[in-house]
């Protein structure tokens, strides 16, 4: 068993900073150990502090992507708490079914969709309660830094334990289909979705559009004030200014990001540009 | 105080354990049955409609799908949640099991965590509400 040194740990808190902006606090060297330990098992024989030595020198880029997969947060499940279909279903999307009626466009982004789910569940939501949209040119975009979680997101094949978790039981029977032990998305509902690979905290793809709606969910409480500011004024930058963005359940905002609560006094992380 | 009494049905006596312990920790109030119609009889003995009812796929006596039937076909039941709880992972009988009357299925083997997100689905436990 290999415990990490104290520099080996400032370390390894320094990459994952500069790389994606995780702020891992000083007490979570235990989790550190345990999500490293099968990488430095492969690449240093079960040594983590040279592993985290060898991530961090300029020329082990792959190592250092692997490292950074390991330790990313990757939690998420279908329809994570209710504000999701209730945003969705009682206010956004009918606001905009109204705004947006004349030139028939929607265009939503999951910015840190993970293995997919959540945009998946919004891919559902739309197919079940806004059937008028299948004659609009609707744009889903999920984007993720990791590509490992993007890899499982375009198969969408999911297990019985994934499954279990917050998808009900008539969107299983409709939109997924069993391959052996697992489950698949449709192809129908698979296609209309377009993955991208995007780190919040670098370069974002020129030709990305403007969005009616970002999801920024359960992503910027990892983040240090700074880059979680830094990251909610491009956000801003590329949300319609009538548009929304909707964050986790447990999230708030700083006046200063450019946002306000989409409805007014209320404390649903559900906001608008301001 | 809301009724959480919940009435777990299930020939295994080691997964009734388990339910039982499970809903316990979420402060259900527990009652059991082995198979379908000894729930049948709690229910018209009871003094009060279980919240909740799960409700596994095959036992002898009176399966799982005919205890929903029986239990649909009665008004006076209409206030219980029914959730199939089953290692009978095929389509075809999930989509049995909701036109009968079911109100959400979760396949076996399951965690706790399972169990706590379908109960939320079903406006019966309710977590990271904002």
């Amino acid at each position: 068993m290999s415990c990490i040194s104290e520099n080996s740990y400032l370390t390894l808190c320094a990459l994952l900073s500069d790389q994606i902006a995780l702020s891992l606090p000083a007490d979570k060297v235990y989790l550190a150990e345990a999500r490293l330990q099968n990488l430095a098992s492969q690449h240093t024989r079960g040594d983590i502090n040279a592993l985290i030595e060898k991530a961090s020198t300029v020329a082990e880029d792959a190592l250092r992507t692997e490292l950074v997969e390991a330790m990313a947060i990757n939690e998420t499940y279908f329809f994570r708490d209710p504000i999701l279909s209730e945003s969705f279903l009682d206010t956004m999307i009918p606001t905009l079914l109204d705004k947006r009626r004349a030139d028939k466009t929607l265009r939503i982004w999951s910015a840190a969709c993970s293995t997919g789910q959540e945009i998946y569940s919004v891919a559902m939501l739309l197919d079940q309660h806004f059937p008028q949209l299948r004659n609009w040119q609707v744009t889903l975009i999920a984007s993720d830094f990791s590509q490992s979680a993007l890899s499982k997101a375009k198969q969408g094949c999911y297990g019985l334990n994934e499954m279990n978790r917050g998808l009900p039981a008539r969107n299983m029977a409709l939109y997924f289909e069993q391959q052996g032990l697992d489950w698949q998305i449709k192809t129908e509902i698979r296609e209309r979705i377009r993955f991208e690979k995007i780190n919040l905290i670098r370069e974002w793809p020129e030709e990305l559009p403007l969005f009616d709606i970002v999801l920024l969910r359960n992503v910027l409480l990892y983040f240090s004030m700074d880059d979680r500011l830094r990251v909610l004024r491009r956000v801003r930058e590329q949300t319609v200014s009538d548009g929304y963005l909707l964050l986790g359940a447990t999230e708030s905002l700083e006046k200063s990001a450019g946002f306000i609560p989409a409805i007014p006094r209320s404390h649903r992380p559900f906001f608008q540009p301001v | 105080m809301a009724n959480t009494h919940a009435l777990v049905i299930d020939d295994s006596r080691a997964m009734r354990l388990i339910l039982s312990d499970l809903l316990q920790q979420l402060g259900y109030e527990i009652s059991e049955a082995g198979d379908g119609q000894e729930a049948m009889a709690r229910l018209e003995g009871g003094d009060t409609l279980p919240t909740l009812a799960l409700v596994d796929w095959n036992m002898p006596v009176m399966n799982g799908l005919e205890f929903i039937r029986a239990v649909r076909q009665q008004p006076c039941y209409n206030g219980m949640k029914l959730l199939v709880v089953t290692s009978e992972a095929e389509v075809s009988q999930m989509v049995e099991a909701l036109t009968a009357g079911a109100d959400e299925y979760l396949m076996k083997p399951f965690s706790s965590e399972a169990l706590a997100c379908k109960l939320e689905m079903m406006g019966l436990q309710r977590t990271e509400r904002a």
